[in-house]
């Protein structure tokens, strides 16, 4: 029997909690367990039907049988090596997570910043594309109850100018524009350069920027350029991919959420700014075709650009908050990048320049 | 054979888990649920309760968690069943359109949710202390569903009846109602804590935090704390033991504010660092005082492995210990 290593610990036999004192010793036969007492009483333990409990920091647990098992509790990791000589694949031997127990702070490192990594990539494309892909199937139905609540929301604090509402829906209704929407314009009485599109056809315009404007083909810029953020439900997505953080962040952090969703929400804004600028290229192509299809004057959109830049600071097209002065200047070079391409094929349109006499003589 | 004489302080509760081995298991749960679209939940929990448990011991032997992610897998799914089915009912209702429909459909989910709170919480503790043991021993809960449906509807029609004042009571009669089927092999649990007590400390933990400018929060939250722990009673046939708690607000200040900054300045990734130092905190200022020799505990309890109401306290957003 030499050679064989003799470890000490303490038994329980699953009936009772009462320790025993005990001697485990790895043999070829299996693990003997001697009892120690006036008389010593030997168990043998077959090593693959033994289990051990994952981690203990100061312990080795042991488990033996079917409910309810015998344990037995060892203090000296050198009892494992001792095993191994006997059963090398017994299953207590490997341990499902003891390669990451220890990872040391190197693999914290890496750890954290795949955290990061996976987390940076889940939000800027993993949800970006699964939230275009609901804001698409959105139902429209939806989309105009949704649009409706906000309009209400922002026109119960606002003074609508009720003739040029009227006017600037007729001035519209002469447009050649393909669209799914039900197109609803409201002129609000405001000194800020603004226009707002809202999810499912509903276009603000704030009677400042209107009053900036020298001709219609200018308004038909900006309306056509509106349009398309509503066939291109940008609001929508918009919308969409904010809800998508809290959900996210709630989700992932559980208790933390309420702090993190502050950090993130704010994280969610400086997102949503890139996110808009590349909306707004699309929804000036939108305009731009609008603007082709019915023969207007393609400079009138780069015009309105123009007066827009050089206005008060406030930008129009876009809430206020979300506006940057760089995204006009590019969109005023992209704009005539593609006028350079094309022929002026422009003719005089007397009843949208009807309407938009109507629509410059009230202020 | 004769009683090993060396098991280290009898009655110490100590929790030896370190945040850098809990980091190591909750990145891999986290990776693996993000992976699998959160199938993998029901063993990421289960590896988590494992390392939690088998870190905490007491009177020198850590406690083992038996349950399995399988388990609790089939639980996941059970439940996830039986919310769908609720769900359903609740968007007929907005299908519809109709007000009638609507109000049946808000009713039966209200309704059904009432009563599978108990019913998550009675199966949950009966599963969760089944698949504890400490030497070998396992845990177990006594309790009906029945009975602690009745506590539930006088609780909640009384809370809602007084405007929640009742609430505290409520939470007492819940208490009581648990710890009264607690067993660990012969050992038998009971809490006795009064509702007036404890509303008491809690009116006057909000006034004097809203005084302090929530100062006091800290002292608060360690009376209720102490309240807790200090109104259990363990009992072994005629032999009874207690614990005791020094947990003091300073303790709790320290401890929170930490948490706190920690998770702020690290946006969350601190948090197996934090949950670690909270269960060294918690269990470090407990230990069991008393006339009862826990090596003289018997196995009594059955084998219980439906894990069903792990999943709808999950469902629920239950927090158990």
């Amino acid at each position: 029997m030499s050679g064989q290593s003799v470890f000490t610990g303490t038994y329980y036999d699953g009936r009772t909690a009462r320790p025993f004192s005990a001697r485990a010793i790895p043999a070829q036969e299996g693990l003997r367990i001697l009892l120690e007492g006036e008389n010593v009483s030997e168990i043998i333990w077959d090593y693959h039907k033994i289990h051990r409990n994952p981690v203990n920091n100061n312990k080795i647990v042991l488990k033996y049988g079917d409910f309810p098992s015998e344990t037995l509790e060892l203090g000296s990791e050198a009892f494992l090596k001792a095993a191994s000589r006997y059963a090398p694949d017994a299953r207590f031997l490997i341990l499902p997570y003891r390669g990451y127990l220890r990872i040391g702070s190197a693999g914290i490192l890496i750890g954290v910043a795949g955290i990061i990594g996976l987390l940076l990539g889940l939000y800027f494309f993993l949800i970006p594309a699964l939230m275009n892909f609901a804001a698409d199937r959105f139902p429209r139905s939806l989309e105009y109850e949704m649009g409706q609540s906000m309009k209400g929301t922002f026109i119960s604090s606002a003074q609508v100018d009720r003739e040029r509402t009227r006017d600037i829906n007729r001035f519209f209704g002469l447009l050649k524009a393909d669209t799914r929407y039900k197109i609803n314009i409201t002129v609000i009485k405001s000194g800020v350069k603004n226009a707002f599109a809202l999810p499912g056809g509903e276009i603000v315009v704030f009677s400042a920027i209107l009053d900036t404007m020298e001709t219609y083909h200018e308004l038909a810029a900006l309306l056509g350029h509106e349009l398309g953020h509503i066939e291109k439900r940008h609001t929508l997505k918009l919308l969409f991919r904010n809800l998508s953080t809290y959900i996210l962040v709630s989700a992932l952090l559980q208790d933390v959420s309420g702090v993190m969703a502050v950090i993130v929400d704010n994280a969610a804004r400086l997102n949503g700014l890139s996110y808009n600028r590349k909306a707004e290229k699309e929804s000036d192509e939108y305009g731009f075709a609008l603007m082709q299809k019915n023969h207007l004057r393609l400079t009138g959109m780069t015009s309105l650009f123009e007066k827009l830049k050089a206005g008060d600071g406030h930008e129009g097209e876009v809430p206020e908050f979300l506006a940057t002065h760089p995204s006009l200047g590019r969109r005023i070079e992209t704009v005539n990048s593609w006028i350079a391409g094309q022929t002026d094929n422009s003719k005089h349109h007397p009843g949208l320049d009807h309407y938009w006499q109507l629509l410059r003589k009230k202020h | 054979m004769n009683i090993n004489k060396d098991i280290a302080a009898p009655g110490e509760i100590n929790f030896t888990g370190k945040g850098g081995e809990l980091f190591g298991i909750l990145l891999v749960n986290f990776i693996l649920s993000l992976i699998t679209l959160g199938i993998y939940y029901p063993w990421a929990k289960a590896a988590r309760l494992k390392y939690l448990y088998q870190e905490t011991s007491f009177g020198g032997s850590p406690f083992s968690f038996h349950g399995t992610g399988w388990e609790m897998f089939k639980g996941m799914i059970k439940v996830i069943g039986v919310f769908m089915l609720l769900l359903l009912v609740l968007y007929i209702g907005l299908i519809f359109r109709s007000f009638p429909v609507l109000l049946v459909g808000f009713g039966v989910y209200f309704l059904g949710l009432l009563f599978f709170m108990p019913l998550a919480i009675v199966s949950s503790l009966k599963y969760r202390l089944s698949r504890t043991s400490w030497r070998g021993i396992h845990g177990g809960y006594r309790g009906t569903y029945g009975s602690m449906l009745k506590i539930y509807l006088k609780g909640i029609l009384l809370t809602i009846l007084t405007l929640g004042v009742y609430g505290f009571w409520f939470w007492v009669s819940v208490y009581r109602e648990i710890f009264s089927n607690i067993r660990l092999g012969n050992v038998r649990f009971s809490f006795r804590g009064e509702g007036d007590e404890f509303f008491i400390m809690n009116v006057k933990g909000y006034a004097l935090t809203l005084l302090t400018l929530g100062i006091y929060y800290f002292w608060w939250r360690s009376e209720v704390y102490n309240y807790f722990f200090r109104h259990i009673v363990i009992r072994q046939e005629e032999r009874q033991a207690r614990f005791l708690t020094g947990m003091t607000g300073s303790r709790m200040f320290e401890l929170l504010v930490t948490n706190f900054l920690l998770l702020v300045i690290t946006l969350g990734i601190a948090f197996p660092w934090v949950l670690s130092r909270t269960m060294r905190v918690y269990a470090g200022n407990l230990s069991v005082e008393g006339e009862i020799n826990f090596g003289t505990i018997v196995q009594t309890e059955e084998n219980y492995t439906d894990a069903g109401g792990e999943a709808f306290i999950d469902g629920l957003d239950i927090q158990l210990v």
